[in-house]
């Protein structure tokens, strides 16, 4: 009456399965180009909202990476198992986008205004003023020793 | 080592960069059509184990069609060009000094 319940054993895929087109990484290849026609025009340019008189298009930037990496690994003998069992794969990404501008579409004409990022501006600004200091010191050094002679 | 030293040697890496025109917009008589480019560039060993991909998009202008006549107004990222100008001053400055040491170090040599 209780009989346990069996699971049907999944086989391992072979070598030569392996090779097959769904473990190829030519896919994640064909992904990837397949991802610039999708971080394209429709990305970019947003849905035009109207605001009285007005038409506003938001404009950004984005961009996307990743990538996947696989491994297959020998039995002890140093050889290939008839199926293979022990098989790892990876992988990670990110997508980022930013705001670029804003275009203003009233009845005097189209204006396109940009988009300052502040905080990516302050950020950078710390790390760019040291380099400076440091460009500054480094030139300020060479002109002393330059006099010097 | 001498496994990943194999994948690194096998890697194609492919680029394209393609301009992409949007679908026109119709805002009053006006006519706008959006410009952007995308760049593609991918890195893969052919049937192999690795791949890595990247994809950047980003506004070039707006064509606006008023009256029969085609005005493109080109789209700038006012915070990379700010962004672009510490940069540009780092380098000179790099330069200068990187110029200044090998005038000194010319002359010493020729007095010695």
């Amino acid at each position: 009456m209780n009989e346990p319940m069996t699971q049907p054993q999944a086989q391992a895929p072979t070598p030569a399965e392996m090779q097959g087109p769904q473990y190829e990484t030519d896919a994640v290849r064909l992904f990837f180009e397949s991802m610039a026609s999708v971080v394209g025009v429709d990305t970019v340019f947003g849905d035009p909202v109207t605001a009285g008189n007005q038409v506003v298009i938001p404009v950004s930037e984005s961009s996307m990476g990743g990538g996947v990496g696989v491994s297959y690994f020998p039995d002890e003998h140093g050889q290939m198992q008839q199926r293979i069992i022990r098989a790892g794969a990876g992988g990670g990404g990110a997508a980022n986008t930013r705001p670029v501008a804003a275009i203003v579409i009233s009845p005097e004409g189209v204006r396109v205004k940009p988009i300052i990022d502040a905080n990516r501006l302050a950020l950078s600004g710390i790390t760019s003023t040291a380099a400076l200091w440091q460009g500054v010191a480094a030139l300020v050094k060479a002109l002393r020793k330059d006099r010097r002679r | 080592m001498a496994d990943l030293l194999r994948i690194a040697r096998a890697l194609r890496p492919a680029l394209s960069v393609r301009t992409l025109q949007g679908q026109p917009l119709m805002v009053g008589e006006r006519q706008i059509t959006p410009i952007a480019r995308s760049v593609c560039l991918t890195v893969g060993v052919p049937h192999g184990p690795l791949a890595l991909g990247w994809v950047w998009a980003r506004p070039i202008a707006v064509l606006e069609t008023w009256q029969g006549r085609v005005r493109r107004i080109p789209i700038y990222d006012a915070t990379r060009l700010v962004l672009a100008i510490p940069l540009v001053i780092s380098i000179l400055l790099l330069l200068a000094t990187a110029s200044i040491s090998r005038k000194r170090n010319t002359r010493l040599r020729r007095r010695a």
